[in-house]
């Protein structure tokens, strides 16, 4: 009886709450920030080598005049957008217009060779809406739960958070465990440099008076993925196989509708899980649920060749994964992938911590972005069927005109981050060790993930040990064995992370690691 | 033909190095660790009991270099991909237009050595397009007749966009030539 009362107290909380969120995301200019964002994101997802990082880098000055609320419900909306645009370019061009649609070129394409391509773009704008409806539920009702459990972290428990957040990192970056360590090193190194908060001394600033205040986020994920990624395009020549058969109808008819159902159900549920993963499980979705459509099919070798169960269950698993990443942000205030770190950059410059105190703080923030969410879902199940025909021609413009106008619009948008010519220069710096990076074969995901929570795990670090006074044991300290365990949170986060690792190099694993970044390739 | 990334799994098992990419990531890597312990020098570490501003980054830089260290030994023992070739004409033209409009958009003061270089301003209506022409190089199919006109209608979508949209205190004129 208990249970039910409180079941349902917290259900007519989560009703209120998102009532209040409707409330502010309906506003007329909440609304039209949240379709531009859309719009934008739809475009980038459309265009190959555009990134949403690079993106939400460039348009950060848009949003300066904008209130936070507004800013941050259309930087999510460009994040989002991109999914749902990144498949369009997968099915029609066979390129993935964005990392997460990579599997979709797989049976996406097939079928449009096959004439089927308004069916494929249908299924997955479909797919892509139900999927984001759903984990706009779950984002609402884990998010009063989590938030709890968040002001329950002390500093050691978050420190050892943040690590559990790098290792998953680790595992699921391409290449060798050592190297995706490695370049995390290297993120939290450039994560020091500027002034110690502490003790006021400048470390790594080589004299240099620009950078006392620390490096910038944007600053060093425009050099490293907006100009790297530029200069990685212009060495690869793609070949651009636009289907010119007719796009065909976009309603898929009902033996469609019951083939793709159990995959978008399927989809949607290993999206959200492994998104609330830290450490870009988000990316993972789209290749889980492949893998598993392929397993459970009756017929596994029609997959590759215009399945379309090979094109609901992934784009469902991208879009909700997507979504879910919002998770760790908005209640624990860690990033979990390198867009997320990102947007802590964007709320910074509004001034807002992003943390469990968002919720009690600025529920109409908080509540206004998830409501916004479903609405820019809708949006862009409506806006993008009817402007395939608008994606296409854009996809036309060749490449020798898109990346000079990348370059100006990225030295605009950085230059107006601070005004400063400065930040300009070294984004160019910056894109140059990107380029070494790439050419070493060395990954700059985690690079940006290491530097935002760099920053972080010092801080945490210094503030656990000054509460312990200097004691190790209160990031472990446990003696099942004897009955006592003074910290577990802390403890049980350092062992999962410690077994992460030691599975990740086991043989067996890694080599089926490897097997899941070859489909991608 | 350009090489592509990633497809260079030729092993270099020639002489004694087996694997140029991890010899290259690991003396990179051991670079950066020796920047960031040179960075932190003269810096108190301190105890756990209280710990000092040098403590994070020269862990980390350490960590960083044994890192290094085991990808450049394993770049003898172990066979690995070649090393890519690097293309200059790429990052000089693309980076080189990027410096470009952080030297011209509002002027700017280069000192080499004692040589004092003063960069007037420019603005966004002239850096502007310097940048895309100049960024433009770095692509052999560039066609002048079409970038001039993409170019021009660019800048304007940049000017009215930025400038008199969004109202961002960009410069957009030289110095003197108007009120912007």
């Amino acid at each position: 009886m208990d249970m039910l009362s409180s079941l349902g107290g917290g259900i007519a909380d989560l009703a209120g709450n998102l009532g209040l969120g409707f409330g502010v995301a309906l506003s007329l200019k909440n609304l039209g920030l949240c379709f531009l964002g859309c719009l934008i994101g739809t475009l980038i997802g459309v265009l190959p080598g555009v990134g949403p990082i690079a993106t939400i880098t460039m348009l950060l000055p848009i949003t300066f005049g904008i209130d936070p609320v507004g800013a941050l419900i259309m930087l999510a909306g460009i994040y989002y957008g991109a999914q749902y645009g990144g498949s369009t370019t997968a099915i029609l061009v066979n390129i993935p217009g964005e990392a997460t649609s990579v599997v979709t070129t797989l049976d996406g394409h097939q079928m449009a060779k096959q004439g089927r391509a308004g069916v494929a773009l249908g299924i997955s704008a479909i797919g892509s809406f139900f999927a984001g409806c759903v984990s706009t539920v779950i984002i609402a009702a884990l998010a009063t739960p989590l938030t709890k459990m968040a002001l329950l972290f002390g500093p050691a428990d978050y420190f050892s958070l943040m690590v559990l957040g790098l290792m998953f990192a680790v595992v699921l970056a391409r290449g060798s465990v050592a190297r995706a360590i490695a370049v995390i090193l290297v993120g939290v190194l450039l994560s020091t440099v500027g002034t110690d908060l502490e003790s006021g001394e400048e470390r790594l600033t080589f004299g240099w008076s620009e950078i006392s205040d620390g490096l910038d986020v944007a600053v060093l994920a425009m050099g490293l993925f907006g100009f790297a990624e530029i200069l990685k395009n212009l060495e690869t020549t793609q070949t651009r196989d636009v289907v010119h058969a007719a796009i065909g109808n976009l309603l898929p008819n009902r033996k469609d509708f019951r083939q793709s159902a159990a995959p978008i159900l399927r989809g949607t549920f290993l999206g959200s899980l492994l998104g609330l993963l830290p450490g870009n499980g988000a990316v993972l979705g789209p290749f889980a649920s492949y893998t598993l459509e392929k397993k459970l099919a009756d017929d596994p070798s029609r997959f590759g060749k215009g399945a379309i169960e090979g094109v609901a269950g992934p784009e469902s698993a991208n879009n909700a994964g997507a979504q879910t990443a919002f998770i760790p942000l908005l209640t624990l205030g860690i990033p979990p992938n390198a867009v997320m770190a990102l947007m802590v950059g964007a709320m910074t410059i509004h001034g807002i911590v992003p943390g469990p105190q968002i919720m009690t703080k600025q529920p109409q923030l908080f509540w206004g972005m998830i409501a916004s969410m479903w609405l820019g879902n809708l949006m862009l199940l409506i806006i993008n069927l009817p402007l395939i025909g608008l994606w296409v021609r854009f996809l036309k413009v060749p490449y020798r005109l898109m990346f000079p106008s990348i370059v100006l619009l990225c030295c605009i948008g950085i230059y107006s981050v601070a005004n400063s010519p400065i930040d300009v220069f070294m984004t160019a710096a910056f894109g140059f060790f990107g380029y070494a990076l790439l050419k070493f074969g060395l990954e700059p995901a985690p690079l940006l993930l290491g530097f935002v929570l760099g920053r972080l795990m010092e801080e945490k670090l210094r503030q656990a040990l000054v509460i312990a006074r200097g004691h190790m044991t209160t990031f472990v300290d446990c003696q099942p064995w004897l009955g006592t365990c003074a910290h577990p949170i802390s403890t049980g986060l350092l062992v999962l992370s410690l077994i992460i690792v030691i599975v990740a190099v086991l043989p067996s694993i890694s080599k089926s690691r490897d097997e899941v970044f070859q489909d991608a390739d | 033909m350009l090489d592509v990334p990633g497809d260079g799994a030729q092993p270099s098992e020639k002489g004694i190095i087996k694997s140029q990419l991890d010899l290259a990531a690991g003396l990179l890597l051991i670079v950066i660790a020796l920047v960031g312990l040179y960075g932190t020098l003269g810096l108190r570490f301190g105890q756990l009991t209280s710990v000092g501003p040098a403590l994070m980054p020269r862990s980390v830089a350490v960590l960083t270099g044994v890192f290094g260290m085991g990808l450049v030994v394993t770049s003898f023992l172990s066979a690995g991909p070649r090393l890519e070739r690097w293309h200059w004409r790429g990052p000089f033209f693309v980076l080189g237009s990027v410096l470009l409009f952080a030297m011209t958009i509002r002027g700017s003061t280069l000192m080499f050595g004692s040589l004092k270089v003063v960069v007037p301003q420019l603005g966004l209506a002239i850096a502007g397009p310097l940048t895309v022409i100049f960024a433009s190089l770095a692509d052999r199919d560039t066609k002048p007749v079409e970038l001039l006109i993409f170019t021009v209608f660019l800048t304007i979508v940049c000017v009215g966009m930025f400038k008199f949209m969004l109202r961002l205190p960009i410069p957009i004129l030289p110095l003197g030539w108007g009120s912007f």
